[in-house]
């Protein structure tokens, strides 16, 4: 099995995609350590808030050995500018972007010894304007930013950082909404589907693993096509 | 590897008598594909690439073919559908190219190269779509890192490439409602016959390509093979219109 003998750390592996990355890793022979606020279901997961430095430290005790960082903890609120509690905006950032940098400080000085794959979660929004997502575009636009720097400050240690750009997939977020609204979500897919969780897991799995052993600093879409554009007909 | 992740499909590799192209074509035959190897001009090549694929137990066959020739668009495909009835992978890799400065840039070299490297690719995949089944299928563009990388005398190569990676995004959203996938790799320099033909093995623009690469070191076809392998699969299901990198972060 591909990630037999590899340790991979997972953060928001409770649910969406980090549940289903860290799932998919595992079935593929990964010990899986989960970090994620809720309780995961995997048997070295880890409770804390991924923003606090201290509960991160505390999460990452005790490791000897990382292969591999998915960072996929995050949040969102819809809201523009001018309607964003400034409240709002530190939350997204706290655990979209500070957590994101977190766990790559707290895990890099294990990862640099042997070298390793850091995936970070950004969104196809980062690149794409999207209405109504304001803090939440900026927080996946700096994981796009942070991507970058990383994979030129750790390619030598054999550390390859890239991110992925997902579409809008199937998860907890989008169930709850109207059937109407999310038809209207799936045909800005010029495949005309959402996601689902797998379809990213795939391709994280892929970039984990040596197959990718050649692809650094790079934001990968996931998204059935979202970022060529709209299948409205003009 | 070889997980059969390409069982029952068959893939149509242009110019793949070496280089990147043998490389995929080798690949996707050991993981279950059944393969046609075009060539314009390396016979012997084509015949080594499919004589590996079937030594190592898989299927292909050779089909000679300028994909810059119409006539040899719709022969390369007829053969296709005569040896294996359908098609679940294109690759459009062939390609060619020649630096040189803008004064010596001359008319024929431009339509040379945009006639190969751009409209043998769209005329290749519009070939190719009476092929595809119902369940669609991918398409997969080699560009290059020199579409959004400037190298100074690469001014009608970086222009084709460009090209493609513009065309990849198009017919993604254009194929994209009949679930063919269109997806483009752009890989930094990778050592191939080419590339040592054209003197860039061994030499100083390889070294500074290298110390400018964060992972250090050049290409090899395997490299790029893993990731047409990924975006040939049904693993990939969900991703059209991407452009990815495969250049050890050049």
């Amino acid at each position: 099995m591909r990630f037999s003998g590899k340790t991979i750390v997972v953060t928001g592996a409770a649910s969406g995609l980090g549940l289903a990355i860290a799932g998919a890793a595992e079935a593929e022979g990964a010990r899986i350590v989960a970090i994620d606020r809720a309780q995961s279901p995997f048997p070295h997961a880890r409770t804390c808030d991924v923003a606090d430095e201290a509960q991160m430290a505390a999460a990452f005790a005790g490791l000897e050995r990382i292969d591999g960082l998915v960072t996929s903890a995050g949040i969102a609120r819809r809201a523009k500018v001018d309607e964003t509690a400034m409240a709002d905006y530190d939350a997204v950032m706290a655990v979209n972007v500070r957590g994101a940098f977190l766990a790559s400080k707290c895990a890099l000085p294990l990862m640099r010894a042997r070298g390793g794959s850091v995936l970070h979660l950004s969104s196809g929004v980062a690149t794409t304007g999207t209405r109504n997502r304001a803090a939440y575009s900026a927080s996946k636009g700096a994981i796009v930013s942070l991507t970058l720097n990383m994979a030129l400050d750790y390619a030598r240690d054999r550390v390859r950082v890239n991110c992925l750009c997902p579409g809008f997939v199937n998860t907890p977020l989008l169930a709850s909404m109207p059937p109407e609204r999310r038809a209207r979500l799936a045909a800005l897919h010029p495949l005309g589907r959402l996601g689902e969780p797998e379809d990213v897991a795939h391709m994280a799995l892929f970039l984990l693993s040596d197959h990718a052993a050649w692809i650094t600093g790079q934001a990968i879409g996931v998204d059935g096509g979202f970022n060529v554009g709209h299948m409205d007909d003009i | 590897m070889s997980n059969g992740k390409l069982n029952g499909k068959v893939a149509v590799v242009t110019g793949a008598s070496k280089g990147i192209g043998a490389g995929i074509a080798k690949a996707f035959g050991a993981e279950g594909a059944s393969v046609v190897v075009n060539y314009a001009s390396d016979k012997a090549g084509a015949d080594r690439t499919v004589a590996e694929i079937v030594k190592a137990g898989g299927k292909a066959i050779a089909v000679k073919a300028s994909v810059a020739e119409e006539a040899d668009v719709k022969h390369l495909f007829a053969e296709t559908r005569k040896a294996f009835g359908k098609l679940d992978v294109l690759v459009n890799n062939a390609g060619v190219y020649q630096f040189a400065p803008l004064e010596q840039v001359t008319e024929h070299e431009f339509h040379h190269q945009f006639g190969v490297n751009v409209w043998g690719t769209i005329q290749a995949t519009r070939e190719a779509l009476p092929l595809f089944g119902k369940d669609g299928g991918s398409v997969i563009n080699i560009s290059s890192v020199v579409s959004r990388k400037a190298i100074p005398g690469s001014a009608v190569y970086a222009g084709t490439k460009g090209a493609v990676d513009t065309l990849t995004q198009v017919l993604a959203a254009e194929l994209g409602a009949r679930n063919i996938r269109v997806n483009a790799i752009n890989p930094g320099m990778v050592e191939s016959e080419g590339t040592h033909a054209a003197g860039f093995i061994g030499s100083d623009f390889q070294k500074k390509t290298e110390s400018s690469s964060p992972l250090g070191r050049i290409g090899q076809p395997r490299d790029i093979a893993s990731v047409a392998v990924f975006l040939a699969g049904n693993d990939a299901g969900w991703l059209t219109g991407e452009k990815i990198v495969v250049s050890g972060g050049f």
